[in-house]
């Protein structure tokens, strides 16, 4: 009885959308209960919806209710433009091309930014795959369900207390909120005490809707990783416009991020006005100098910037023309690359940073980097036994430096 | 854990019996006649698979039937059982119609829309009348007088109560409907209103022009060829059958026009429409052979010298303020390099042009690598520019005097050198220099400069670019014993082009799979050499 109530509740969270597959499936449920047979394709329509199909058809229309009001929010030109897009999204869906069954005022302003019609037909086709997406996960939910139900029903039953798991134990539960707190307290102790490492947020107008996106997907994972960190950074957001796509989609993660108790630290200015300019240390792919060992004294920058369409060297830009030292990760001298650019995530360079600051070690740093980047290490020393030249000392040290990550990596 | 193994094994061996019966599934469905109704499935079929079947059904269904007794219900209803598929109740009717559009049954399209109009008591919305539309002009020769004053009516009808909201899709729909009927050179008017050129679709056009070359319009046929290359730079091979076949009708048009028409806007053509032409020219007794162009650009087959390129002196100006703009400073000039270093280059140039030759010297020093024994490249190849006499710009970045070492000596002393930051970018100074110092400046480099060339954004741009690099880069070889030569640039110009009377030289370019590589040099794949009669 517990699971079938813990079952209703997330159907009411899931929300509009999924109501007929939902209230189907109670229907379904209900019949289970009842004693029936358990079929796995409690999706299927009563035959009653086919003969009133036909009158229905032409009346119904690919899109309804859309909000007209708060998607163009009063702008006559954009009224038109928005009718036209309707129309040719009609069409497209009437003639059988994948377009999602609903499309929220969020997606419909996003398709209004885009110009061409070869754009809007693939950012269409994304939305379709994720419409169907979800509602796959929803069918998969409700079949996990009705099994575990009827493994429960089956189950022997005793009289005494039962023990184990999700019933009596002796261990007390340690719930998620105890675990926060912790985590907090850490934060807020390197708020005080700790290093500040500064992100900057202001490469919003350099990147397209996805690539937006992505990136405060990428803040998000940061942030968290950085929480649970035996020894956190302070993290400063610099250059935060609050009108951006990327802090909109991070608010939208975090809802409390406003809150003063949230440990989360933004600010509009420039990291100029914060920090002296001597101190400031830009990391950057595109430059030449090479990051020799983690300094305390120094603040370093990470931009947020997600390039995956085309690579520019924005962020070498900005700290030539703010005249900061530049370094970027000494990762020819540690590691043999196989394939990809050698820009890394915005996550995976914290990551890095944050393992190098405990003990300056680069071979425990380094594994943070996806192996999928790097040679293989039979590959590797393949290539050392091929060649049959002289060895010199200080080939040999290279030799073992280079073993060392690729040992550390093998462990990960 | 155990439990957890048992349970992936368990689901392993359920999917590779579930796809197993899916085909089994498919099979008895091919089988057994479609109408046959089957309420409980035994095998769950969804996403594209379900679709798949469901359009495989309805084309079935299409081939099969006749037009004298349609049961579109149980259609729908075989249609529907499949649960799970794109195809839905919203969008059944439009599936439907694309798929007799594709088969060409204009009397299946006809009657699916009477059924709707019975069912539904409403008139159907624009969407499906457009829809219909596209069906008949898919099977334009079947249609009657009647048929045409009905889509007549319905187009006209349509654009009326659209009329502000008209958007790409919605105009080609209506160009192919009004291309079907007498009124078809309302079409062309469209087209001229229409506010955003960019946004018309190719298909539009291409209506258009099949109408006016059959109803022997060739004016309005060929402007509008004109127009379309240069909206979206495609030639359609089916555009150019359409005239030969107009051709063929009329002996007074003369198939040459095709010919001219490649050469007035320099084009390359690709191996369809190279087909097609060797063939038509064949039937009408023209001499055809493929032919290899010698360097000097001769023709091995026909010994006619093929046209030089040329730049005339406005273009090239042009040229060198649009690459100023747009690839030397670009979007933010700290991406290439710094204000400072932009003036320094700035003076150096005014001091020191022209030049005879500029030379990329990384992609020298780095080009023939282990190739050659212990000689510096660039050092050789300086050498032989300089006994020619002529004025040398070396042109790289700092750490490239490391490279060079005891060699920067001599080089310093013979050459005129410029070095840019490590961090800056070289290549779009070196090409500037070299534009700066006047239209006769060789380069010596063996880049292509693609990446340059497509930030000029603008294709009349690009193909002035083209050329230019064309007809100024030099071409760096090693004959075996490691003896280096620098051979000169293509004269010659290599788009289609009349050499001589009658005589016509025309390249094609071949369909390349991704990822195979061009010719070095960018230069096309194959040439034709076309005698034809007169």
């Amino acid at each position: 009885m517990l699971a079938f109530r813990c079952g209703l509740r997330i159907l009411n969270k899931l929300g509009s959308c999924t109501k007929s597959i939902a209230e189907i499936s109670i229907h379904a449920l209900k019949l289970n209960k009842q004693g029936t047979i358990v079929s796995r394709y409690y999706c299927i329509k009563s035959e009653e919806s086919l003969v009133t199909l036909n009158n229905e058809s032409n009346s119904v229309k690919p899109f309804e209710n859309i909000d007209y009001d708060s998607i163009t929010e009063g702008d006559e030109e954009k009224l038109t433009k928005l009718k036209r897009l309707i129309l040719e999204i009609d069409l497209l869906y009437e003639s059988g091309e994948q377009i999602p069954n609903h499309l929220r005022v969020d997606q419909w302003k996003n398709l209004l930014q885009l110009n061409s019609r070869s754009s809007r037909m693939k950012h269409l086709r994304y939305l379709f795959l994720i419409e169907k997406k979800k509602e796959n996960r929803i069918v998969r939910k409700l079949e996990k369900r009705a099994e575990r139900l009827e493994l429960y029903e089956n189950q022997p039953k005793n009289d005494h207390i039962e023990y184990g798991l999700l019933r009596n134990s002796m261990f007390h539960r340690i719930y998620e909120k105890q675990i926060n707190s912790l985590y907090n307290y850490r934060l807020c102790e390197a708020m005080l005490f700790g290093q500040d490492i500064v992100i900057d947020c202001g490469y919003d107008g350099h990147m397209s809707l996805k690539e937006r996106t992505n990136c405060a997907k990428q803040l998000l994972l940061m942030w968290s990783y950085n929480r649970m960190h035996k020894d956190p950074f302070n993290i400063i957001f610099c250059n935060i416009n609050k009108e951006d796509t990327v802090f909109k989609s991070l608010s939208k993660t975090i809802p409390t991020i406003d809150e003063p108790t949230f440990p989360i630290n933004y600010t509009h200015k420039s990291y100029l006005e914060l920090y002296p300019r001597e101190k400031l240390v830009y990391l950057t792919p595109h430059c030449n100098t090479e990051l020799k060992q983690y300094n305390h004294d120094d603040v370093y920058i990470i931009g947020a910037m997600v390039d995956k369409m085309k690579v520019e060297p924005l962020s070498l830009a900005k700290a030539k023309r703010d005249k900061i030292r530049m370094a970027k990760l000494p990762l020819d001298s540690y590691l043999d690359w196989k394939q990809g650019t050698k820009n890394l995530t915005i996550n995976q360079m914290l990551m890095i940073m944050v393992d190098l600051k405990m003990d300056n070690n680069w071979a425990n740093a380094l594994k943070h980097i996806p192996r999928r980047k790097l040679l293989e290490i039979d590959a590797y020393q393949r290539e050392l036994t091929g060649n049959n030249q002289k060895l010199s000392a200080k080939q040999i040290r290279e030799d073992f430096r280079r073993n060392s990550v690729y040992k550390l990596l093998i462990k990960k | 854990m155990c439990l957890l193994l048992k349970k992936q094994l368990q689901w392993n061996v359920m999917s590779n019996i579930r796809r197993e019966f899916i085909c089994m599934y498919t099979q008895r469905q091919r089988l057994m006649s479609i109408v046959s109704n089957e309420n409980d499935m035994p095998i769950k079929l969804k996403g594209r698979l379900a679709s798949q079947e469901q359009t495989r059904i309805i084309s079935e269904f299409i081939t099969e039937s006749d037009s004298t007794n349609l049961n579109w219900n149980k259609l729908k209803e075989s249609v529907f059982n499949i649960k799970r598929g794109y195809i839905n109740e919203r969008n059944i009717n439009g599936c439907i119609l694309e798929i007799c559009s594709k088969q060409k049954r204009l009397d299946l399209a006809k009657s699916y829309m009477r059924y709707i109009k019975e069912c539904g008591q409403t008139k159907p919305n624009t969407i499906l009348q457009l829809l219909y539309i596209r069906s008949c002009y898919a099977s334009q020769d079947q249609l009657t007088d009647e048929d045409q004053h009905e889509i007549q009516t319905i187009c006209l009808s349509i654009l009326k109560n659209n009329s502000h909201l008209v958007n790409s899709t919605f105009m080609e729909g209506i160009i192919m409907g009004l291309c079907c009927t007498p009124l078809w050179r309302n079409s062309l008017e469209y087209l001229n209103n229409f506010k955003n050129e960019k946004d018309i679709k190719i298909r539009a056009y291409s209506c258009t022009i099949f109408k006016a070359f059959k109803e022997e319009e060739i004016d309005i046929g060929w402007s509008l060829i004109q127009t379309m290359y240069n909206q979206h730079e495609i030639l359609l091979t089916s555009v150019f059958a359409a005239w030969f076949n107009l051709c063929d009708i009329n002996k007074n048009y003369s198939y040459q026009k095709v010919l001219e028409f490649l050469r007035d806007n320099e084009c390359i053509v690709r191996t369809h429409l190279a087909e097609l032409i060797h063939e038509k020219y064949k039937q009408y007794g023209s001499k055809i052979t493929t032919t290899i162009i010698k360097p000097d650009g001769r023709c091995t087959n026909c010994n006619q010298i093929l046209k030089p390129v040329e730049i005339t002196n406005s273009e090239f100006k042009a040229l060198q303020e649009s690459f100023m703009s747009r690839v030397v400073i670009g979007k933010n000039i700290f991406n290439n390099s710094s204000p400072q270093e932009l003036n320094n280059f700035k003076d150096f140039i005014k001091n020191t042009a022209p030049y005879d030759v500029v030379v990329d010297g990384l992609n020298v020093a780095y080009a023939y690598r282990g190739k050659i024994a212990n000689d510096s490249l660039i050092k050789i190849v300086l050498k032989i520019l300089i006994k020619q006499k002529s004025k040398v710009l070396l042109f790289g970045r700092k750490h490239l005097v490391q490279q060079l070492g005891n060699e920067f000596n001599f080089i310093k002393r013979n050459v005129n050198i410029f070095f840019a930051d490590d961090l800056s970018k070289d290549d779009p100074f070196l090409l500037y220099a070299a534009m700066y110092s006047g239209i006769q400046t060789k380069i010596l480099t063996r880049d292509l400069m693609r990446g340059h060339k497509f930030l000029l954004n603008n294709s009349k741009m690009q193909n002035i670019f083209q050329k230019w690099l064309q007809k100024n880069r030099l071409i760096l070889k090693i004959r075996p014993q490691n003896e280096v030569f620098i051979r000169n640039p293509i004269p010659y110009l290599q788009t289609t082009q009349e050499s001589g009377k009658g005589i016509w030289h025309l390249p094609y370019e071949e369909i390349k799979e991704p990822g195979s590589w061009s010719k070095p040099n960018s230069s096309p794949d194959n040439w034709m050499c076309i005698k034809t009669l007169d």
